[in-house]
């Protein structure tokens, strides 16, 4: 296969990818950076590193999984960055200016309630009850005994369960 | 929106329609579109003249410079290391610039991790060191068998082995040990696990695991590199000392079915134990 049909293949795949799985991809990426326009940005590398990396997608996972991999790679990558540190997260959407085009000011209850939750927990609850992956791919994903995912999972919604009833929101199993 | 109740199951449900306004935004959409047009490549084939004649300089060098120029000397003792860096190696690499990450430079250095009830011990060798200034490269293995299973271990019930795993879509590969305690009973089981991995510290920054530098495992060797850009560590310059802290953490994960088939999982994250490791980096003249 020469070069040119190579990259228009993987151009109308990621294309195609960004039109199924972009909303959910900059969402992910939202709840883990914790700021929308850093999502975007994230969302935005993702999508490249998959039109880079095509040529090696084997499809022994889904296209989703796979994206799912470099996103969150590539949110991790962001968040040792220097800069990122910098950058205070303290700051209430209430104390932002509301002419501020930022969006986070409404991200809503739940989406906060798993955003504060430590990453070890946060990471296996997106993937698995945000992007619906089952814990045996959570688990290659993470590089972690799959019994450390559910034990993760669990404590996760133990977490988000109390939080929630902090909130005086009931929450149920 | 309003919350009666959150039943975790509907968890995306409730995200997506709280974040609903978060979308991909068409801009970003663009931005990629016209990456992608840029003619970007997706996989850059090697030039055969280009690596030949990468091969003649290296290989001039080395007769011009003499072994002499790649020697290093070391000092190490208990947990702490110091490597120093002749000043003409220094600008040696300088002048090779990104050919540099191509030299092992450094000879073997052994951080054996004490064994501490119930941890068992851990030896850990690093073996290459990639340094051109301002990009280092730290590389380390563990040894073991082609087999992946060490030999030092002579408990019968206790099978230790360091597994490598590649991801469902072979980008990267993790490797970690496996210290695996396995009870057979008709029927039940139980097993215990103690992984071991070794972070880093530079500068302050933290270098988690890193998965997707898998060095191969070829033979005797399982290990990885860690590669840090010290031009993105605000304060460093060129010639300072660089100092690396390794962690050693061992995590211990045990589960168990009983005799009616049912599924306890034990995993204790809490309880993990570290040890740590100084290794200095140090360019000779100062």
């Amino acid at each position: 296969m020469d070069d040119r049909k190579m990259i228009r293949d993987a151009q109308t795949a990621v294309v195609r990818m960004m039109e199924a799985y972009g909303d959910s991809i900059v969402r992910l990426c939202c709840l883990y950076l914790k700021d929308a326009n850093l999502a975007q940005d994230a969302a935005q590398e993702t999508f490249l590193k998959a039109f880079r990396h095509y040529e090696s997608f084997r499809g022994e996972s889904s296209e989703k999984t796979w994206l799912t991999r470099i996103a969150l790679r590539t949110c991790r990558d962001m968040t040792r960055g220097a800069w990122y540190r910098l950058v205070d997260r303290s700051v209430t959407p209430e104390s932002v200016s509301p002419s501020m085009p930022d969006e986070k000011a409404d991200y809503g209850e739940v989406a906060e309630v798993v955003m504060a939750l430590d990453e070890k927990y946060r990471v296996p609850i997106l993937l698995y009850y945000y992007q619906e992956l089952q814990a045996k791919e959570i688990a290659s994903i993470l590089h972690l005994p799959i019994g450390t995912v559910l034990s993760r999972l669990k404590r996760g919604r133990e977490k988000i369960k109390e939080q929630l009833q902090k909130g005086g929101v009931p929450f149920w199993l | 929106m309003a919350l009666n109740t959150v039943p975790v199951t509907c968890l995306k449900e409730h995200i997506d329609s709280e974040m609903h306004h978060i979308r991909l935004q068409e801009r970003t959409k663009q931005h990629v579109r016209e990456q992608m047009e840029g003619g970007k490549r997706m996989k850059r084939k090697m030039n055969v003249g280009w690596v030949l004649a990468m091969v003649l300089v290296l290989l001039s060098c080395s007769v011009a410079m003499g072994s002499d120029a790649l020697n290093l000397f070391r000092e190490w003792h208990d947990t702490t290391a110091e490597y120093h860096m002749e000043e003409d190696d220094q600008s040696w690499l300088l002048q090779l610039g990104v050919m540099a990450e191509e030299a092992q430079l450094l000879e073997d250095v052994v951080w054996e991790v004490a064994a501490e009830d119930p941890w068992p011990g851990l030896t850990v060798i690093f073996d290459q060191v990639y340094f051109d200034g301002n990009k280092l490269t730290i590389g380390f293995h563990y040894p073991c068998t082609t087999d992946g299973v060490r030999t030092n271990v002579d408990d019968p019930l206790f099978d230790e082995r360091v597994l490598a795993y590649k991801s469902e879509d072979q980008s990267e590969e993790n490797i970690y040990f496996w210290h695996q305690n396995k009870i057979g009973v008709e029927g039940s089981w139980a097993r215990a696990q103690y992984q071991t991995w070794v972070d880093m510290e530079v500068f302050g920054e933290k270098y988690d695991y890193q998965y997707g530098n898998f060095v191969g495992h070829e033979q005797e060797i399982y290990g990885h590199l860690y590669t840090v850009d010290l031009t993105q560590i605000p304060g460093y310059q060129m010639g300072d000392d660089v100092e690396l802290t390794f962690v050693a953490k061992q995590h211990l994960w045990y589960d168990y079915l009983d005799d009616q088939g049912v599924y306890y999982d034990m995993n204790v994250d809490e309880d993990e134990r570290h040890d740590t490791f100084t290794l200095v980096v140090k360019p000779e003249s100062k």
